[in-house]
């Protein structure tokens, strides 16, 4: 599904999120409901974030990618982090994310 | 933090002279965040900042204009001013709300801590303004509001400068 936040599809437990523009607490609030809406109704196990479209994420951001981390952590579940640019590479770093996800820069 | 600040904001008087003041009102709405943002980025394009400096920037004034949007009014709406003005390349930018203030500054300043946990909250916006600017400081009130106050030397892009 998508919506003015973001691309959504799920394939074989996995769920993709390909949130556009910012990700400010304006944005996440949005993303939040529709990924856990999407993470309950089908049984996902794991979430890919794509970061091509995205320019700009602060702490709110990171809240959300830890916060969906939580959830499907104690499922054994994985969170990866792709396409992602020198900027939001910069950001999910201080913030430690890289302990806990897979991070795989955005080619070229 | 930046590297070898060479430029310090030292006032020149009491008054410490700053020019091209800029002031914003506008409502504690999450809508705004971005705005602010636009706001400051519009403010400092004429100094030529690197792509970093002006993430760095944007990111700073995200971080305590969300935090008023989210801790200040409760659930009430209220405004929240924008202060911006300049010393040479060194940008000044205050961002004000009158709301309920913050009751332990050191607390709240800590990496990690927050009120709002369950509003997936990282506790990380002030770690985020410090790393990104090169002085902060917070005023505050209980039940007056709270004044954040920021600086950064654009140095520019070096290339083009």
């Amino acid at each position: 599904m998508e919506n003015a936040s973001a691309k959504y599809e799920v394939k074989r437990g996995v769920l993709y999120i390909c949130p556009k523009g910012d990700i400010d607490h304006e944005k996440t609030v949005k993303l939040r409901e529709c990924a856990d809406r999407m993470i309950d109704e089908w049984k996902v196990n794991s979430i890919v974030l794509d970061f091509r479209e995205v320019d700009f994420i602060d702490s709110a951001g990171i809240g959300f990618v830890m916060g969906r981390y939580r959830k499907i952590c104690h499922s054994g579940g994985r969170i990866k982090a792709v396409n992602v640019g020198p900027y939001v590479g910069r950001i999910l770093k201080y913030s430690g994310l890289h302990q806990i996800m897979e991070i795989e820069d955005k080619e070229g | 933090m930046s590297e070898n600040v060479e430029e310090k904001c030292v006032p020149d008087s009491v008054t410490d002279c700053r020019s091209n003041e800029v002031e914003v009102r506008f409502k504690s709405l999450a809508e705004n965040e971005g705005f602010a943002r636009m706001v400051v980025s519009s403010y400092i394009i004429s100094l030529n900042p690197s792509i970093e400096e002006m993430q760095d920037l944007k990111t700073a004034v995200s971080e305590a204009v969300t935090n008023s949007v989210i801790h200040a009014y409760d659930d009430r709406v209220g405004d929240i001013t924008m202060r911006l003005s300049r010393k040479d390349r060194c940008v000044c930018v205050d961002i004000i709300d009158y709301g309920v203030g913050i009751d332990n500054v050191e607390l709240a300043m800590e990496p990690l801590f927050t009120t709002k946990p369950d509003k997936e909250r990282s506790g990380m916006g002030f770690s985020f303004m410090e790393l990104f600017t090169d002085s902060l400081s917070v005023n505050t009130k209980r039940g007056s509001g709270t004044s954040v106050h920021m600086e950064k030397v654009i140095k520019g892009d070096f290339i083009l400068n």
